[in-house]
């Protein structure tokens, strides 16, 4: 009976008692960015995935990133920098300089010393053309849309109004709509008119004598992919794992795109019909 | 307010029916029994009006040890009233016709007359007697499990409960039969107390030294309870000597105790009783293991009583706990979870048997707050009070084929919370609440063998506009040795209690009125069966299942820590519990075994690329499928030696891919600085499964008289093979915090009086 009982004893002390919280996961790195035709320099910021969840330690990744275009075959090899953002908070960006052409195919691949690679195909959106399509004008109600001819996509929009009491900036969001030819923002005069009165009237001007001279339509043009869910960048949403990515054997995305303006000198006509002063 | 006032006049003409009928009745005995030695209630006391024909007619003594026959003949009857291990009471009464006679009745104990001890056939605080999910616990069952102190706890008795499942031995979290612990509805002498558990989990708010006794109420719990939709603990505290002052005090490397009770008058017909107690286990037993143990914890409770006439009780009963420890992960880098707490509560109880009718009426009036703080003493990064005013009348209408029990209540509560971002839907500040109900729940004898007590609950939300009907229904069927019991009912919970389950050693949880989506409701059905063995051997099997909707569970998220949104889920559970034991005087062994499974289903659209589907199931942290508690209760010459071992199978728990990071590109970030956020990359939901738990704790006991004292030394080991039982993992740093390692205690204890 006492040789039972010790053996029980060793039996359930011996027992495993340990566990693995981290499994581990055989994709390769995390990488998040944008390539830009319009710049000299491309850049990426890179996360390794970790065993835990401590600060970056600001020594080197131990990565190769290299980018070839899919069109020509050039390559170019990508180098780490450590960033320091804040005291303890470290981040990796990957860096190279050269531009890629408009429509130019790119392959981004991120390889770990045992081999493993995430990559990220890669489509430089074409040289757009902003051309204003017939406006919308009624007493109080003004709709001035701009096509994007041959752009794949329009991210963050933004207007701009210059006028006789000074700058005006309206975000626009990701609003736009589809056309064969490309996609339209539109920019609503009448709508903004409200709030740079608003604006005016708070700051002691006198509302009556606002006065419209310009107005500045501002895109990201983008690569197609470069679209969230629902046409709405929700941090709650992306933040889950392969929610918005294009990366291949990792997670993160990375798009392609350049800034681009649209200016336009507003008709008194116009400018009347939205609300504003004219001589 | 239509719902309400259909309501109130529901209840009003209720009240003008049953008192017509009462008005009917004849020949009433009613009294009070209680122990000689004590002045304590008996409860379950057989009172038997036996007339020359023969015609029996009974009743039996409610937890307040009071009884009422109704309506017999006028006549001459033979009074019995028995109840085992006490001496028999014989009498001979005659009723005159409209006659009421009031016998209270002090039942002297059989042990002391007949200087022996009486153990076997005394059942009252037998393990396996259990009632659809319905078990009375009393003290001297509390007091059989081995535990750190030399005085008992309520909390170390339902730990080792199949069904009840502990997540760790710090925390005070008990989920029963599936149930999260905000869903338990846990009553002191009438008062809600929200949390009831300590922080080191092996202590409640409720020592063993108050208690009469406590009804827990596992599942399909009858009308008279609502506003949960898990489970029912219900304590009674005892009225308090009435004979003589009395008194204990405890002190171990755990806590420190004392307490007090005695009459107030003269004639015993007012007592008190009181009790404080203090943690020491951060002072001294974390010290004597080289551990820190960074919890404190302490309760009073005082208890004043009296018969303010031949027909009227009156209790005032308050009750003060507080709680604070360093549990689970750190909030924020180097600050660490420290949570605290407090329960207050409040409340008087009037029991009133009118002179001529056949009814026992309660009326009770309470008012309870919590407060519970997460993060800095000095800057508390969450917080939350929750205070609630109760009134509520309950009545009980005798009758020969059986009981009608109804009520009605009012409350109003004030819930504030401050999240500091937590739970980004909830917009929580000030909330005010009222609430009011009425329930109808008969019990009917069909005959010998079989009762049945259908009932229904009316619960109103005026503040909500929300109204909830909620039929019950329970049965028994008892012939000879056997039992089979059954019960199912409809719940509903409106006042919810939100905290963030993906780490199962969260405790901070605040408390609000449904704060988005549906009210959260279950459906429970169980049924069971209990067989009184011969030579000692008790047993009993209980089926269960529950259908939860509505449940609030955090939403899957890839941002670590405190950053929790809601979402509902709904939920099943479905298990088996068993119980067997055998009894002999001087020894006891009990075993009971639960298999249990819970799964939650909630639906989250941004799961779908990761998981595949964004319909998910899971089991959560607190589905421990398989749980077996042994426990042995000996006595060797002037030893008292209790062991109890304990195995659980492992919990789920949440494993992880990795760490990676996350930038948001909304548009051309710049990548040089834009420092971004780190990320979990979770596998699915509680995938993993933690190790199992077992441990064994023993405890010998010793009491020797000295003079008018009772001193009892206990030398007990908590985890004698020093099993390492993980607590929780922190799946971010991978530091893993187990419970309690092996824990060699000695207490003392001193009773006087």
């Amino acid at each position: 009976m006492r040789a039972l009982w010790v053996l029980a004893v060793l039996c359930l002390g011996a027992c495993e008692s340990g566990v693995v919280a981290v499994i581990g996961t055989e994709r390769a790195y995390t990488v998040y960015g944008y390539l830009s035709p319009r710049a000299d320099t491309q850049a990426v910021r890179v996360f390794a995935i970790d065993g835990t969840i401590d600060e970056i330690r600001p020594d080197p990744l131990d990565a190769r990133v290299e980018s070839v275009s899919l069109d020509t075959g050039q390559r170019h090899a990508w180098r780490d920098s450590v960033i320091q953002f804040a005291e303890n908070n470290f981040g990796h960006v990957f860096w190279t300089r050269f531009t890629p052409a408009y429509g130019e195919q790119l392959r981004l691949s991120l390889t770990r010393p045992d081999g493993l690679a995430a990559t990220v195909d890669i489509a430089m959106p074409p040289l757009a053309e902003p051309l204003l399509e017939a406006p919308t004008v009624s007493p109080g109600y003004v709709e001035l849309p701009v096509l994007w001819h041959l752009a794949p996509r329009l991210n963050n929009v933004r207007v701009r109004y210059y006028t006789n009491k000074g700058r005006f900036d309206f975000d626009y969001g990701n609003v736009q709509r589809a056309s064969p030819d490309g996609p339209i923002a539109a920019v609503l005069p009448h709508q903004d008119a409200r709030t740079i009165f608003s604006e005016v009237f708070r700051t002691g001007g006198d509302t009556r004598e606002v006065r419209l001279r310009r107005i500045e339509q501002f895109v990201l043009v983008s690569s197609a992919n470069w679209a969230p869910p629902g046409n709405v960048f929700d941090p709650d949403l992306l933040i889950e794992p392969g929610h918005f990515s294009n990366v291949t054997n990792g997670f993160g995305f990375v798009g392609a795109g350049y800034e681009a303006s649209f200016l336009y000198e507003v008709p008194d006509s116009i400018a009347l019909a939205a609300g504003f002063f004219v001589d | 307010m239509s719902d309400l006032g259909r309501m109130l006049r529901v209840a009003l003409a209720s009240l003008v029916l049953i008192c017509a009928a009462s008005s009917a009745t004849a020949q009433i005995l009613r009294g009070f029994i209680s122990d000689q030695a004590t002045g304590e209630p008996l409860m379950g006391v057989n009172v038997a009006l036996i007339s020359n024909d023969g015609s029996l007619y009974g009743a039996a003594t409610n937890l307040d040890g009071i009884y009422l026959v109704p309506r017999f003949p006028p006549g001459t009857y033979n009074l019995r009233i028995t109840y085992i291990g006490y001496v028999t009471h014989l009498d001979t009464l005659t009723f005159a016709p409209q006659q009421t006679q009031v016998l209270d009745l002090a039942m002297e104990e059989a042990t002391s007359r007949l200087g022996e001890l009486v153990v076997e056939g005394d059942a009252d605080d037998a393990m396996a007697d259990v009632i659809a999910g319905l078990e009375r616990i009393e003290p001297a069952a509390i007091e059989r499990i081995p535990g750190p102190d030399v005085s008992g706890d309520l909390a170390a008795y339902i730990a080792t409960l199949p069904g009840v499942i502990l997540v760790g031995d710090q925390g005070g979290q008990f989920y029963v039969r599936g149930g999260e612990p905000t869903q338990n509805l846990v009553l002191l002498d009438g008062m809600l107390i929200y949390q009831p558990f300590h922080i080191l989990s092996y202590y409640s708010a409720f020592p063993a030294e108050i208690l009469r006794t406590v009804d827990l109420h596992a599942g399909g719990f009858g009308a008279r309870y609502g506003g949960r939709i898990s489970s029912v603990i219900e304590a009674w505290s005892r009225l308090g000597n009435n004979t003589g002052v009395a008194g204990s005090g405890s002190v171990s490397p755990f806590v420190a105790g004392a307490h007090a009770e005695g009459p107030i008058t003269a004639n015993g017909r007012f007592t008190f009783l009181a009790s404080a107690r203090q943690s020491l286990v951060e002072r001294l037993a974390g010290p004597a293991i080289n551990q820190s143990i960074p919890l404190q914890f302490g309760d009073q409770f005082a208890k004043l009583q009296g018969q303010i006439s031949r027909n009227a009780r009156l209790s005032v009963s308050g009750l003060h706990t507080y709680d604070r420890g360093r549990i689970g992960s750190e909030i924020a880098r180097g600050v660490p979870t420290e949570v605290r707490w407090t329960n207050d509560a409040l409340g008087a109880r009037y029991l009133f048997l009118p002179g001529n009718l056949p009814i026992l009426a309660e009326f009770m009036a309470s008012y309870s707050y919590h407060a519970m703080e997460l993060g800095p003493s000095e800057a508390p990064l969450r917080a939350s009070t929750t205070g609630r005013i109760n009134m509520e009348a309950n009545l009980v209408h005798y009758s020969r084929r059986g009981d009608m029990r109804w009520g009605m209540f009012a409350r109003t509560l004030t819930l504030t919370s401050e999240l500091g971002g937590l739970y980004q839907e909830l917009d929580l500040e000030t909330e005010y609440v009222t609430e009011a109900g009425i329930y109808v729940a008969p019990e009917l004898q069909i005959n010998s063998e079989l009762s049945v007590s259908p009932g229904l609950r009316v619960h109103h939300f005026p503040s909500k506009s929300a109204l909830f009907w909620e039929p019950r229904f329970r049965a028994e069927w008892e012939r000879g040795p056997d039992r089979v019991s059954v019960a199912a009912g409809l719940y509903h919970q409106e006042i919810v209690g939100i905290n963030d389950r993906r780490d199962a050693a969260s405790v901070f949880t605040a408390w609000a009125a449904v704060p988005i989506g549906s009210v959260p409701r279950a459906f429970h059905v169980l049924a069971g069966y209990n067989r009184v063995f011969r030579a000692g051997w008790q047993a009993s099997a209980d089926v269960y299942f529950k259908r939860m909707k509505n449940l609030y569970i955090a939403e899957w998220t890839a941002r670590p820590r405190l950053t929790s949104r809601l979402q509902q889920a709904n939920g099943r559970v479905y298990g088996l519990d068993l119980r067997m034991e055998y009894r002999r005087p001087r020894l006891g062994l009990f075993a009971n075994y639960g298999l249990a499974s819970v799964q939650y289903r909630a639906m989250q659209p941004e799961l779908l690329d990761w998981f595949g589907s964004a319909d998910y199931s899971f089991r959560p942290a607190h589905d421990r499928r398989h749980q077996l508690n042994l426990t042995a209760s000996l006595e060797y010459r002037e030893f008292i030696i209790n062991a109890r071992w304990q195995l659980g199978s492992g919990r789920p728990f949440n494993q992880a891919l990795g760490f990676d990071g996350f930038l948001l590109m909304d548009g051309s970030r710049d990548v040089f600085t834009e420092p971004g956020e780190r990320r979990v990359i979770y596998e699915r939901p509680f995938n993993g499964i933690l190790p199992t738990y077992h441990r064994l704790d023993l405890s010998v006991e010793r009491t020797i008289v000295a003079g008018p004292a009772h001193i009892a030394a206990q030398i007990s080991v908590i985890n004698l093979y020093d099993r390492a039982n993980i607590f929780y993992l922190d799946v971010f740093t991978l530091q893993r915090a187990d419970q309690l390692p092996l824990l060699p205690s000695l207490g003392i204890k001193v009773d006087l009086g």
